[in-house]
């Protein structure tokens, strides 16, 4: 990992393209001002554990049984039964 | 057409059109395994299908389009994902989400909204995408509490 100091106001280039500015620094937190062009995404760290996590959760739960539960309920709560006329 | 047979945990051993199979461009959060997957229908009528991949067995993912539950969902592809996916157009975007179903109460099924998973179909491309700063949740209830309440009649919930 390279690792570089910055003073408030110093900026970072990665690949001619992204600028990083130090903006301002309050204790424990550090404001970072990111300039990049459109298609280079930037999200915080903990987007992606959450994602991530939400994935695993879902994959441990994901059971037939369940799932059948889940539609029955579904269709009774949501949907009563649009494709059959009523009598 | 070629048939792919697939090895899954929950159907045994399923046979499959080659042109079935979606490519992720990038693997799912969490899942770097696992690139090819096929989508395979629940039962009919039912608002969800399956995602099973088809490199681990053991690996489906339950999803549905938040739309069927009548939630507005809607947002923009960057270009960059557009470019990746080859997507032709808005129409040519099959657009899913995760599904968490808690085992002790399905009723409390949430959706990914942060997350979906968006394919081309005239690609059979693939990737999930990150709404970072979108405001969708992770965890969105498909029913609400308000609709469960209202069928429940004799089992009130506690909470606002």
């Amino acid at each position: 990992m390279l690792v570089l100091t910055r003073k408030t106001g110093q900026k970072l280039i990665i690949a001619n393209e992204i600028e990083i500015t130090i903006l301002e620094t309050k204790g424990e937190a550090v404001k970072i001002g990111i300039q990049a062009p459109k298609h280079i995404a930037v999200f915080r760290e903990e987007i992606f554990e959450e994602i991530k996590k939400a994935n695993q959760q879902a994959v441990e739960e994901a059971q037939k049984n369940v799932l059948d539960q889940a539609a029955t309920e579904a269709a009774n709560l949501l949907k009563p039964s649009p494709s059959k006329p009523e009598s | 057409m070629a048939q792919l047979s697939i090895q899954t945990a929950r159907f045994g051993e399923v046979n499959v059109d080659e042109d079935r199979v979606i490519q992720f461009v990038e693997p799912i959060l969490g899942f770097p395994d696992s690139h090819r997957y096929v989508i395979l229908d629940h039962a009919e009528d039912s608002p969800f299908k399956w995602l099973q991949s088809a490199d681990e067995p053991e690996l489906a993912f339950v999803v549905t389009n938040p739309k069927f539950f009548g939630i507005d969902y809607e947002f923009e592809l960057s270009d960059t994902v557009v470019e990746q996916l080859g997507l032709t157009g808005a129409e040519d975007a099959l657009v899913m989400t995760i599904v968490n179903i808690p085992q002790t109460e399905p009723a409390k099924m949430t959706a990914n909204l942060m997350g979906p998973v968006v394919v081309s179909q005239s690609q059979r491309k693939a990737k999930q995408v990150v709404l970072g700063e979108s405001g969708y949740s992770t965890k969105t209830r498909l029913i609400p509490d308000e609709v469960l309440q209202q069928t429940a009649g004799s089992s009130p919930e506690q909470g606002a």
